[in-house]
C-alpha cells in the first residue's frame, strides 16, 4: 500500500500529540504501519528506564567541580604570566645591555679626556720649568703680561741676555 | 514513571529568568550563585552522563567535567538558548566524545554480552531484559542514542532537543523512531549487532 506513514507521524500517533485525519486512517487500513507502530510503542516502553541511578555524595561532587574550576583558574594564571613575561624579558635584557654601553662609553669618554688633559697640563708644566728659553715663555703665555710682572733682577737678567745675543738673531726673530 | 511523554514541556520562562539572574551573579563573583546553579542541574546532567557510561564513578567524572566546561565558558554563553539547554547540549556533546573515543571498550563489553544464547532471553528476569535492551543501546550511533535518551529517560521535548542538537523537530522525531526500530531489529536479530 502506498502512502506509509512518515517516521515523524509515527512518533505523534505513539505520543498522542495529534496524528492528523488522513493518518489515522491510513493507520486503520495499513496493516504494516500499524505493526510498525505497535513495536515502536512497545519499544519505546521498554526503553524507559525508571531504575534508579545511583547517586553520587553531591556536597563531594559540588566540592569537586569548585575545587578543579579554582586550580585550573590558577594554572590558566600562571601560564598568562608565563606568556606575558616572555617578551618583556628579552626587552629588559637589551636594555641592560644598552645602559651598560652607555655608562662603559660615557665612562671611558670621560676617563680619556681626563687622562688627556692631565698629561697636557704636566708637559706644561714640565716645559715651563725646565726651559730657560725665553721664547718658551712668549709660547706659553702672554709675553707682554709676563714682563709686566717681571721683577728687578729677571728684568736686569732679561736686559744682559738681549744685549749679549748676535744682533743677527735678533734680527731673524 | 508516568509512561506519556506528551507532558514534558519546555522550561518556563521563570526558571530562564532565574538562571539568567544566577548566571550574573557568578559572572560578577558571586560564589553562592556557583552552588544554586550546581544544584539545579548537577542531578540532570549526572543522569545523562550516567546513561552513556552506566557506571557511578564514571559518569561523576564526565557530570564533573560538563560542568567546568561549562562554567569556564559560561562567560562567553550567549542566552540565545536557556541555560538548561545549553548545559545539556555540553553534556551531549561531552558524552558523545566520550563514547567515540572508548567505543572500542564498548565493543569488547557487547561482544561478551552478545554470546548470551538469545533463546533463554524470555527466561530471563525483567532486570536481565532491561539489562540487555540497555546494552543493546550502546549499539545505536552515539548520536541517536542520546537524541533517544534525551527524549524518553530524561523527558526534554523535542524543541529542547532541536534546539540543543542543532536540527529541526521533524528530524529529531524521524531519529527517535528509527533509533526504536533498530533497537527493536536488534532484540529479534542479535547476531547483527555492531
Amino acid at each position: 500500500m502506498l502512502g506509509h506513514l512518515k517516521a515523524e507521524e509515527f512518533i505523534d500517533a505513539i505520543e498522542g500529540s495529534g496524528l492528523s485525519e488522513g493518518g489515522r486512517a491510513h493507520l486503520e487500513s495499513c496493516a504494516v504501519c500499524a505493526e510498525r507502530l505497535r513495536s515502536a510503542r512497545a519499544m519505546q516502553l521498554a526503553v524507559m528506564d525508571d531504575s534508579d541511578v545511583p547517586e553520587p555524595d553531591w556536597n563531594e561532587f559540588r566540592g569537586s567541580v569548585r575545587t578543579e574550576l579554582l586550580s585550573r583558574a590558577i594554572q590558566r594564571e600562571s601560564a598568562v604570566r608565563r606568556w606575558t613575561g616572555w617578551p618583556i624579558r628579552p626587552a629588559m635584557a637589551w636594555t641592560i645591555c644598552f645602559l651598560l654601553l652607555v655608562c662603559l662609553s660615557a665612562g671611558t669618554w670621560y676617563w680619556h679626556l681626563s687622562n688627556e688633559a692631565a698629561v697636557a697640563k704636566t708637559v706644561v708644566e714640565e716645559t715651563i720649568d725646565n726651559s730657560d728659553d725665553p721664547m718658551v715663555w712668549a709660547t706659553s703665555t702672554s709675553f707682554f703680561d709676563e714682563l709686566s710682572t717681571l721683577e728687578e733682577p729677571q728684568v736686569e737678567r732679561l736686559r744682559l741676555l738681549l744685549e749679549s745675543a748676535p744682533k743677527s738673531v735678533l734680527a731673524r726673530q | 514513571m508516568d509512561t506519556s511523554l506528551a507532558g514534558s514541556l519546555p522550561m518556563t520562562s521563570h526558571q530562564s529568568d532565574a538562571d539568567a539572574a544566577l548566571v550574573d551573579r557568578y559572572l560578577s563573583g558571586d560564589m553562592p550563585a556557583f552552588d544554586e546553579l550546581m544544584i539545579r542541574y548537577e542531578r540532570q546532567i549526572y543522569r545523562v552522563c550516567y546513561r552513556f557510561v552506566e557506571n557511578r564513578d564514571d559518569a561523576m567524572d564526565l557530570a564533573q567535567e560538563v560542568f567546568i566546561k561549562a562554567f569556564e565558558h559560561l562567560p562567553s554563553f550567549r542566552r540565545e538558548s536557556s541555560l538548561k539547554t545549553w548545559l545539556y547540549r555540553i553534556a551531549m556533546n561531552h558524552c558523545i566524545n566520550h563514547v567515540k573515543k572508548h567505543s572500542q571498550e564498548f565493543v569488547e563489553v557487547s561482544e561478551f554480552t552478545g554470546s548470551v544464547n538469545p533463546s533463554i532471553q524470555s527466561h530471563l528476569e525483567e532486570q536481565e531484559k532491561r539489562d540487555h535492551l540497555r546494552r543493546l543501546l550502546k549499539h545505536l550511533p552515539p548520536k541517536q542514542k542520546a537524541i533517544l535518551e534525551m527524549r524518553i529517560n530524561e523527558q526534554l521535548s523535542y524543541e529542547e532537543i532541536a534546539t540543543m542538537s542543532g536540527r529541526s523537530i521533524s528530524t529529531i522525531k524521524a531519529s527517535v523512531f528509527f533509533a526504536l526500530e533498530k533497537l527493536r531489529k536488534l532484540v529479534k536479530e542479535p547476531g547483527k549487532q555492531g
